[in-house]
């Protein structure tokens, strides 16, 4: 009875009828340099094609080449019955081969269409495509993009990486003078499990990828990228191991951490003073001396400000040997002195590369959680 | 032979005309007549009237059994307490010491007129016209034909229902009576509660068959009378057969006829309605009708129920939004669910767009036919339960809800996220007090969802833009619809959407115009 008011209005499209995506791969083509490759997950049959049904929670994968992605995207809808409806977009994942070439070549898509939001999340595979890590992150009681968004969740626990949005991106490579940086994702086999005999990998949030002129030139992990995010705010918490004086390690857990960057143009020299102040509580300890005293307490300090201290450096050294601005420092100028950057602003990244950056990091412990002193600590030790 | 015949006929029936009218003149000539010559009551022309139906009574006997001294007692049998009759007007008149005295008929009138009868409603009538009235309504009437004078008593007797509990709106806190049938019952019903001198019961007449008695209720010294008066004006105005159903004097005093949000409320309980008029409005009791008619009502006032008033202003004042809120969510939701799965799927969550994505796989009709369908349903539902006996329509509600609705859902006719939205679209617009505008909100449903379904939220805009305009550009006896949310001088909000505690509603609506501003103090 219906059947003639199938498409009475245009642009009625229904929602059984719409394909959502919320993972997606941007690849570099393995066979012709010049065409770019979409993959994507889409529940539900999809019809035939290229498409391969993956595990039992019902996804199909779909991959397609074209001589851009907008290219790939309509190929897409020649053998796929659904519409493809890019508006629940969650995250992008770019190929290393692609990240080489050149990541705005790949983003472009992303940031002009209409349906796709600002505030997804872009990460780069180190090592594989994208399309490797669709295929091959397990799949089986959880879908990529929950594994992905749970990383992102947690990013904030170990402060080696964070969550940075298309817009930010977006934002960092219109800037002239500061590189971009964007977190990337390593295939791991840390959870030993085959999923239908086909071997499962589990993607793992290691640091940041850096880009220089939209180019990935390198990975920062470790305590590299966690000075990295020191310096840019991003950071949340994380955990210094120091010791004591008979060289039993102390965890302290970093509760709260602000960074500020001053820069100070003085004779038309340009100095850097970068202050960070952070407070953090003992969470365990393998000795048995009483270290809440004030002397102790100092020690422990000190150790950690040099943690911090070294992990910025590290962070600052990677920088300036590589030439790439992505601690913001160039915009902390700019911001100060917006007229003399108007100097400085053509030869920045050799500025940069030989910039007085001075560190200056100011720790507090505060709490020791339920217990003050360690479990069996001897009396004599008291005093 | 047949058209002459029907000439004939017709020719018969001119002449009849003609004689009626000679007639009617002369019935004419002897009112003034009578005018003149003070009365002129005859028992034959009310036999005229009224005996050719059986249940006219009229018995003609003498007082005291004096020959002199005829009298007919007149009445209609099952409106009159015969007992009372008996007791009141025919033993005096065959016992009474009293009336032994009279010797001729205007001496035994002066003795009734002096209380001989001692019935406390006694009135004296001198003509025809008011005697057969007064009969019709209930009344014995004792004729003394050679006198043409008349004396009525209102001996009303007839079987009428008992004050019983509020059927419709039911409340926790407060009275459990409601208002009935009788016209003088329910007024004394609203003097028990409102027992200043100042309030006015002035009764009107309507309906040229029924002769329905209809009374407008007011507090003079409160109520704004230019209300009052535009009332009255429009029931004289009133051009019908019969007032049996409230509709026809609902319709009449309506001011914009086109619009399907109701302009008056109705209660059938007296406390809502004494508050009411204590409020400064104006309440209309029509014979026949269990309920009062309140007029103006405006939007705000159709959203609030009698429990507002009897609880704790906090709790009033959350379950009032609550109400406003729920209003807006059965206006919209079927709508709004029919934009975003078909036009804006950004709208909904990832999850749940998959999740509705998901139940609607292999569904046949798109999801506008299905919210049609679904509604269509609902009414029907709610039709057929009003119509059937009340132990059959539960079953029927069952079976409608539960089984087919269970039944499409499997056999994938219908998607499940559809049923919930109209379910919820349902449920929600009974937190509606008014029944009425009730109805009108789910007319107003059905075009919403239309709209939707062609240009998405879009559609939903626009149909908002549309019922502002229609609500905001009534306006009943001078009170605008939207009051007081539209009022530029000072808004009175605190008995509007929330209920303040009563200390802080010192004025009375100020867009009733009341002559009495100040409730307290």
């Amino acid at each position: 009875m219906f059947s003639g008011c199938e498409n009475i209005v245009k642009g009625r499209i229904e929602i059984d009828k719409t394909g959502f995506i919320r993972t997606v791969a941007f690849d570099k083509s393995k066979e012709n340099d010049d065409n770019m490759k979409l993959t994507f997950a889409l529940k539900g049959k999809s019809g035939g094609g290229n498409a391969k049904e993956s595990g039992s929670s019902g996804f199909s994968i779909i991959s397609e080449e074209g001589k851009t992605i907008f290219d790939a995207n309509r190929k897409v809808r020649t053998f796929v019955s659904k519409n493809i409806f890019w508006g629940h977009m969650v995250f992008i994942l770019i190929g290393e081969d692609a990240a080489k070439d050149d990541i705005i070549k790949y983003l472009d898509f992303a940031t002009r269409n209409q349906d796709i939001r600002y505030t997804l999340n872009v990460m780069i595979v180190k090592g594989a495509t994208g399309e490797e890590a669709i295929n091959k992150i397990r799949t089986k009681d959880i879908t990529v993009t929950e594994t992905l968004s749970s990383l992102i969740d947690n990013a904030g626990d170990v402060s080696v990486s964070s969550k940075l949005e298309l817009g930010e991106i977006v934002q960092m490579l219109d800037s002239e003078y500061s590189c971009v940086y964007i977190p990337y994702i390593e295939l791991v086999n840390k959870i030993k499990e085959e999923e239908d005999g086909k071997e499962v990998l589990e993607p793992s949030l290691e640091g940041y990828a850096i880009f220089k002129d939209a180019k990935l030139i390198g990975y920062i992990n470790g305590g590299t990228s966690r000075g990295a995010n020191w310096v840019n705010n991003k950071g949340d918490t994380g955990t210094t191991i120091v010791k004591d004086s008979k060289g039993k390690d102390i965890c302290l857990e970093i509760i709260n951490i602000k960074s500020k960057t001053i820069p100070e143009i003085k004779d038309d020299k340009i100095k850097v003073k970068i202050e960070i102040n952070m407070t953090s509580d003992v969470t365990e300890y393998e000795g048995r001396e009483d270290i809440f005293k004030e002397k102790a307490l100092k020690d422990i300090e000190k150790q950690q400000e040099d943690i911090i201290k070294n992990e910025v450096k590290s962070a600052i050294k990677y920088a300036k040997e590589k030439e790439v601005d992505f601690l913001g420092i160039g915009d902390a100028v700019y911001h100060k002195y917006p007229i003399e950057w108007e100097i400085y602003k053509k030869k920045w990244p050799k500025t940069f590369k030989n910039l007085p950056i001075s560190v200056d990091v100011m720790t507090k412990i505060n709490r020791t959680h339920n217990i003050t002193q360690p479990t069996g600590m001897k009396e004599g030790n008291k005093k | 032979m047949f058209f002459e015949k029907k000439g004939k006929d017709e020719l018969k029936e001119d002449d009849l005309k003609k004689k009626e009218e000679v007639e009617s003149k002369e019935v004419d000539l002897k009112k003034e007549e009578s005018k003149n010559s003070g009365g002129k009551v005859s028992i034959e022309k009310i036999k005229e009237k009224l005996g050719k139906s059986v249940d006219f009574a009229c018995k003609e006997f003498y007082v005291n059994s004096n020959k002199d001294l005829p009298v007919a007692i007149v009445y209609i049998n099952g409106l009159i307490d015969s007992l009372k009759t008996s007791e009141f007007i025919l033993q005096p008149l065959a016992e009474s010491e009293t009336l032994k005295s009279a010797q001729t008929p205007q001496e035994v009138i002066e003795l009734i007129e002096q209380g001989a009868l001692y019935y406390s409603s006694q009135t004296k009538r001198e003509k025809d016209e008011d005697v057969i009235k007064d009969v019709i309504e209930g009344s014995v009437a004792l004729v003394f034909g050679q006198e043409g004078i008349a004396f009525t008593f209102d001996l009303k007797g007839f079987e009428r229902r008992s004050i019983s509990e509020p059927t419709a709106e039911n409340v926790k806190k407060g009275g459990k009576d409601s208002f009935v049938e009788t016209l003088r019952v329910n007024t004394a019903t609203i003097r028990r509660r409102i027992k200043t001198p100042d309030l006015i019961i002035e009764e009107k007449v309507v309906g040229k068959q029924s002769l329905t008695q209809l009374n407008i209720i007011y507090i003079d010294g409160i109520t704004n009378m230019d209300i009052v008066n535009s009332i009255k004006k429009r029931i004289d105005e009133l051009d019908i057969d019969e007032v049996l159903s409230i509709g026809k004097l609902d319709e009449h005093i309506n001011e914009k006829k086109y619009s399907v949000f109701p302009q008056i409320d109705h209660t059938e309980r007296p406390d809502k309605f004494c508050t009411d008029i204590i409020e400064g409005r104006v309440g209309i009791i029509v014979d026949g009708l269990p309920m009062g008619v309140i007029v103006p009502a405006e939007f705000a006032k159709l959203l609030q129920a009698p429990e507002d008033y009897s609880e704790d202003p906090i709790i009033a004042s959350l379950i009032r939004l609550l109400r406003y809120f729920l209003l807006m969510f059965t206006i919209l939701l079927p709508g709004f669910y029919v934009a975003v799965t078909t036009f804006h799927p950004e709208m909904i969550p990832t999850e749940l767009a998959m999740a509705i994505a998901e139940s609607k796989e292999g569904v046949p009709l798109p999801i506008f036919f299905e919210v049609i369908l679904m509604l269509v349903a609902f009414e029907i539902l709610v039709e057929a339960g009003l119509r059937l006996p009340r132990t059959i329509a539960q079953a029927v509600s069952i079976v409608g809800a539960l089984v087919v609705g269970d039944a499409a859902v499997t056999a994938k006719l219908i998607s499940p996220g559809v049923v919930i939205i109209i379910a919820i679209a349902a449920i929600a617009s009974y937190a509606v007090p008014n029944q009425d505008l009730s109805n009108a909100i789910r007319l107003w449903r059905f075009i919403f969802v239309i709209l939707c379904s062609i240009i998405g939220l879009f559609g939903l805009i626009i149909g908002v833009i549309l019922i502002i305009f229609d609500l905001a550009k009534m306006e009943t006896l001078g009170v605008a619809y939207l009051e007081p949310f539209v009022e530029n001088k000072s808004m009175q909000i605190g008995d509007s959407i929330i209920r303040l505690p009563f200390k802080f509603l010192k004025y009375r609506p100020n867009f009733l115009k009341t002559s009495n501003k100040k409730r307290l103090g």
